[in-house]
């Protein structure tokens, strides 16, 4: 009898074992913020679902804004909308781009996403809609010029509009911390030969100059893509496009400088065994370097509020006085050199959202002077122009002054910072790895590079 | 009762057998298999792992591969960070059970000291060997340079020639915690007849050792290669977060390598290739692992 109930027991173990298994499951749409919404995840749909009946659940995925800020949106948003709900759902960078994949291969995609400029942008293209219908007929005919060029046309393909830019960032500024420097009675380096000279001084003063964390292949494009643009202004764009060799003589000149940068005491003993983020950010906060390369990003480091978090978060003693530098001269036009970039962040919508009017609303919203004022406040170049920085809570004067020239700098970029090709970005990141570790010339480096360049379709 | 009542009885005794096998066969079949066979599959194709058009181009993936120096690079890597972690973390671990089995005060502390790097996170490793071996003003170089060991004072993650050499250090001081938990227990069971007869035959330490502590420890030497290959081949994190493959490629291991082809760069298709060719070698070495441990 026990023997029967037991064969009995396992028999409807295993069949509701099977039938687990081969049910639709919970079909969550994972980790992350979700604040102020009435989701209900419905099962095989993309994105939105109607919680009550009037009631449109927006999903955006992104990775920036963090948690802590998206949750600024979010509350803005909700709580100024009845029939329109946003649930954001924030993923590290890494973990982001694997969501992502999954999500548009099955189906269970969001409605918005965030996305890159550069490879990202020609990825996902499929899977992107054509904003430009939305934005005529919400900002009219000449809506482009509501934005800054730079952060639209490059999310822009073949007459599309793929993604609007939520925000800009810049590379190409060299961070110091002004405190230190004057310490010392040094001034900041107008050109490569005075930052030569500068990190001499400061090293026999046991003071490092400079830190860079170029085990990260994204901080040593910035320097190398703002060395080639102050030897040789926009030639290596026209090297990515493939219309000049990476050979060229001004190139392999970028190449050189990239390598003096190693030989001649500026890049700190051991800079390609360690990363940017959080490493070198930490240790130049904690006043343990004197100059970092960062760009737009950092202008919340000239906040009270950021000199307050370092001091809790990282032990920072003092009140430094953090300040942005453009990029020394080269080519001894007496001009510093110009920053590069785009749009740090861009809204896609999906191609295969249920609710596609709803999405563009908040899209809209996103795009609106409400929201992009978020920004401001953080110091954050908007998306959009005409919103000025708010200096509210930066710390002293001087950095006050230097918030005037950052949007001009945005106005006057000179480029782009992301490749759109991944092959050709791996092979630069090897090449300046390689040159900078000793094990390969510059001129042997860049021909490698031009050789993967030519096995690429465009 | 005939012949073929018997046979149906029978069959209907093994019925919850199987019934008890078929989640495990579900599982691995789904898993394992199916993922094996979608990986093969997706080698033959020239996808970016998003869209939903591929482009079927057969065996040129393959034909890429053995032409790639960076494949043949990798494949060195990892079987050079293999050799080196397996045996050194077995011959420390060893060393340092046969220790803790001597008369030793304070054994459970040894014991949790030893084995507490196995419990840590990687990415808590990699963090904090990130800073110890920072060149700049990491504790190790600091430590050398007060000491008056300067010329020690290397670039320990960012010199191309010791890159590789560092990681294997920083997975030795991880795992060899594994090692000698598995020697101390294996010598824990040893017949303690054989090392009393041995030593009234006179035999000192080292020939104990060498002719009957080493050999009766074989089943232990086994697993923990066996062990240890998988964990090579399956090394990722660690090598990702301190130096990312670099400088230059200096430390890339197949592991990264697949990772950098099937992420980085939207290549879906050649990094299928890469883990199948991945796959082989690990049954290649599970082959020759197997047979060797037959043979004895």
């Amino acid at each position: 009898m026990r023997g029967i109930l037991r064969k009995t027991g396992l028999y409807v173990s295993v069949i509701a074992l099977l039938l687990t298994a081969c049910g639709g499951g919970n079909s969550d749409k994972g980790a992350g913020s979700s604040a102020g919404s009435n989701s209900t995840n419905g099962s095989g749909s993309s994105g939105a679902s109607n919680a009550g009946s009037d009631v449109v659940t927006i999903e955006i995925w992104g990775w920036n804004p963090n948690e802590e800020n998206g949750q600024i949106y979010v509350n803005a948003f909700n709580q100024s909308h009845t029939d329109i709900q946003i649930k954001y759902v924030q993923s590290e960078y890494n973990d982001y781009l694997n969501k992502l994949k999954l999500g548009m291969l099955t189906g269970e995609g969001p409605d918005l996403f965030g996305v890159q400029a550069g490879e990202m942008l020609v990825q996902y293209a499929e899977f992107m809609e054509d904003l430009t219908p939305y934005a005529e007929a919400a900002w009219g005919a000449n809506w482009a010029d509501r934005f800054y060029e730079f952060g639209l046309t490059q999310l822009q393909k073949n007459g599309k509009t793929q993604a609007l830019p939520f925000f800009m960032s810049a590379a190409g500024y060299l961070w110091y911390n002004k405190t230190i420097l004057d310490a010392h009675g040094l001034q900041p380096p107008a050109t490569f030969e005075e930052w030569v000279q500068l990190s001499r001084q400061l090293n026999e003063k046991g003071v490092t100059p400079f830190i860079q964390g170029a085990k990260d292949s994204w901080v040593n494009f910035d320097m190398f893509i703002a060395l080639a643009n102050e030897i040789s202004p926009g030639k290596i764009y026209e090297a990515e496009a493939g219309t000049v060799p990476w050979t060229d003589p001004d190139l392999v000149e970028a190449m050189r400088y990239w390598k003096r940068l190693f030989d001649e005491g500026i890049m700190q003993k051991g800079a390609l065994g360690v990363s940017q983020y959080p490493d070198m950010h930490d240790k130049w906060a904690k006043g343990e370097s004197v100059m970092i390369l960062f760009g737009t990003w950092n202008n919340d480091h000239m906040t009270k509020e950021t000199i307050e978090r370092l001091k809790t978060t990282l032990g920072v003693k003092e009140d430094y006085q953090f300040m942005p530098l453009r990029f020394p001269d080269i080519n001894g036009d007496g001009q510093p050199g110009r920053l590069f970039g785009g749009p740090d962040v861009g809204w896609a919508m999906n191609k295969n959202s249920k609710n596609k009017e709803a999405a563009w609303r908040v899209l809209e919203w996103l795009e609106s002077e409400e929201a992009q004022q978020v920004h401001a406040k953080q110091l954050n170049v908007p998306g959009i122009k005409g919103i000025p920085l708010d200096d509210s809570n930066v710390m002293f004067e001087e950095q006050k002054e230097v918030l005037k020239w950052v949007l001009e700098d945005v106005d006057n970029m000179i480029g782009k910072r992301e490749f759109l090709y991944p092959e050709l970005k791996t092979a630069l990141g090897d090449a300046l790895q390689m040159v900078a570790a000793g094990q390969t010339s510059p001129e042997d480096a860049l021909a490698n590079v031009e050789n993967v360049s030519r096995s690429i379709s465009r | 009762m005939v012949a073929g009542d018997y046979r149906w009885k029978k069959i209907f005794r093994d019925v919850p057998n199987w019934l008890y096998l078929i989640p495990v066969f579900a599982f691995v079949g789904f898993f394992i298999y199916y993922g094996i066979g979608y990986t093969v599959y997706i080698s033959l194709f020239e996808w970016n792992g998003i869209s939903p058009d591929k482009t079927f181009i057969g065996i040129q993936h393959y034909l890429q591969l053995f032409r790639d120096s960076i494949f043949y690079l990798s494949v060195g890597h990892t079987f050079i960070f293999m050799v080196i972690t397996i045996f050194t973390q077995m011959i420390l671990g060893l060393l340092i059970a046969l220790m803790l089995k001597s008369q030793v005060r304070l054994k459970a502390v040894y014991k949790v000291i030893f084995f507490l790097p196995t419990v840590m996170s990687q990415a808590v490793i990699a963090a904090l060997f990130r800073q110890i071996f920072n060149a700049h003003d990491g504790e190790l170089n600091r430590f050398l340079e007060a000491v008056g060991f300067d010329f020690l004072a290397l670039s320990w993650l960012a010199d191309p020639d010791i890159a590789l050499y560092s990681i294997a250090v920083i997975n030795i001081w991880e795992f060899t915690g594994f090692s000698f938990i598995m020697y101390f227990a294996a010598l824990s069971v040893l017949d303690r007849e054989v090392y009393e007869a041995a030593y009234i035959e006179g035999a000192g330490f080292f020939k104990t050792f060498i002719k009957i502590t080493f050999p009766m420890l074989k089943s232990t030497h086994y697993s923990l290669i066996m062990l240890g290959v998988i964990g090579s081949l399956k090394t990722f994190d660690l090598v990702f977060l301190t130096t990312g493959g670099g400088p230059g490629r200096a430390s890339e291991l197949l592991s990264t390598y697949i990772y950098k082809k099937m992420i980085v760069e939207y290549n879906a298709g050649y990094a299928s290739a890469l883990c199948v060719i991945f796959l082989l070698l690990t049954l290649i070495l599970t082959a020759i692992q197997l047979r060797a441990y037959k043979e004895r």
